[in-house]
């Protein structure tokens, strides 16, 4: 009976995670737009104040040795994220190859940057694994920003495992039976697209190229970006709250600096008055508003990499 | 916790509000296609005509007194989402050429200049000699068993 219970104790998380993943699964399955549409409008603007929180936390309170590194991340954040805004002005597809292009360059400069830190890092794959990815990229710009729109809320789980990772957590032997679980959910949703006829030919070719309109894409995004919001704004708080690392004193750029601590209190409640405009927007004009988030979006994408980099 | 739960709540009684109409209408295309894959290619016009006709109540010839007053109503919301899918599939289809394989909206392939695939080989050939360069100069670098 004892070895009963263990066994169901040890599956238990496995389980509940299973079913979780399954319901959200069938719920976006049954309501795509829906669901879509509220995970937008009422978790978009809270989850970037999270990660905002989470990005100050992370940075280090003394730059010294890592100036060049941080230099970097800010002017790619900036020159990527500005010219992203300009893409749609050009016609064609160069524009995207050459934006594409800087960004893998970018994030391979930033983990060369890191390599150097520490002789462990060796990494000879690095240079010749970007080169591949550029030249695919180039023949295939659509399978890479696919993989971008879809790699973008996978990257948050990467950071909640390397999180628990380096906090020691218990938790961590629980984080590989949640990964497992996430493709269960996955095959529920797909499996619930195909009752209601929207897993043929014709929703496959849509959802590769990305279509808005189509309820594959739709839906499998809204999975995993409902997967996202949830470890920004569950997860990673609850972390920091069980490692004591929630107040903002103790962030280490913030604790021996009260201007910077000021600072990132006004940064924070800029955020927080962002997230109501949004909710506002929302509700006004659901469209116009959607339509600017995602055009602003892409900054606090492409702010994760030099943070993910460096929990490499 | 609590104030989530509202804010949810909210949400899912003003939902059909939040529902984009561009997601409306993408919706209706694609239930178009699906509807018209089983009916025969040359009856496929006139069933189309036929469901836009069910859907537009013909002009009346005279305004009448409540005509005048939907009107500024009428404008201010936006056309149903049948009736713009029915009306673009037959804008579409009127012209002489009829391909069985319409790419649907929003199926954009950017077009690709031939010297994108040189391009795209010469970084995956770059990786690739590098990638041998790395082995073999690891190679060189480790030592060897003394005979």
């Amino acid at each position: 009976m004892n070895a009963l219970l263990g066994g169901f104790r040890s599956l238990s998380p496995a389980l509940l995670a299973v079913l979780a993943m399954s319901l959200l699964g069938m719920a976006i399955a049954s309501a795509p737009v829906l669901l879509a549409t509220l995970s937008v409008a009422f978790l978009a603007g809270p989850h970037n104040l999270m990660e905002a929180r989470y990005l100050l936390s992370r940075l280090p309170g003394r730059v010294g040795k890592l100036r060049p590194y941080f230099l970097l991340s800010l002017y790619g954040v900036l020159t990527l994220g500005l010219t992203s805004v300009a893409l749609p002005f050009f016609s064609g597809s160069l524009g995207l190859r050459v934006w594409n292009t800087i960004l893998i360059g970018w994030v391979t400069a930033l983990a060369m940057l890191r390599r150097r830190e520490n002789p462990r890092r060796d990494w000879p794959w690095l240079e010749p694994v970007a080169l591949a990815l550029t030249g695919w990229m180039w023949a295939y710009p659509g399978a890479f920003t696919l993989l971008l729109v879809f790699g973008h809320p996978i990257l948050a789980l990467v950071i909640l495992g390397k999180e628990l990772h380096t906090f020691r957590r218990p938790e961590r032997h629980i984080y590989q039976q949640l990964m497992a679980a996430v493709p269960v959910g996955l095959v529920v949703l797909l499996y619930g697209l195909h009752l209601r006829g929207w897993a043929g030919p014709d929703e496959i070719r849509s959802f590769l190229t990305l279509s808005s309109g189509s309820p594959l894409f739709l839906a499998a995004h809204t999975y995993f970006e409902l997967l996202h919001y949830a470890v920004w704004i569950g997860a990673l708080p609850l972390l920091a709250s069980a490692t004591r690392r929630q107040k903002l004193e103790l962030f280490p750029a913030l604790k021996k600096s009260s201007q910077r601590l000021l600072a990132a209190r006004l940064l924070l409640a800029l955020g927080l008055v962002i997230a109501g405009l949004l909710w506002w927007g929302f509700t006004a004009d659901f469209e116009t508003t959607r339509d600017l988030y995602f055009r602003i979006a892409i900054f606090h994408v492409l702010v994760e990499f030099p943070f993910l980099v460096r929990l490499l | 916790m609590l104030a989530v739960l509202c804010l949810l709540a909210t949400g899912s009684v003003l939902a059909d509000e939040y529902v984009p109409y561009e997601y409306q209408v993408e919706q209706q295309r694609s239930l178009l296609e699906r509807e018209l894959a089983k009916i025969p290619a040359e009856q496929r016009a006139d069933h189309v005509r036929r469901q836009l006709n069910a859907l537009q109540p013909p002009a009346p010839s005279t305004p009448s007194a409540d005509s005048k007053i939907a009107r500024p109503v009428q404008s201010a919301l936006r056309p149903d989402p049948r009736i713009v899918v029915l009306k673009e599939w037959l804008q579409n289809h009127q012209s002489p050429i009829s391909t069985p394989t319409v790419r649907p909206e929003g199926f954009t392939v950017p077009p690709t200049g031939d010297w994108n695939y040189p391009i795209a080989l010469v970084f995956v050939a770059a990786g690739a000699l590098l990638a041998v360069r790395r082995r073999l100069a690891r190679d060189e670098a480790r030592p060897r068993p003394s005979q």
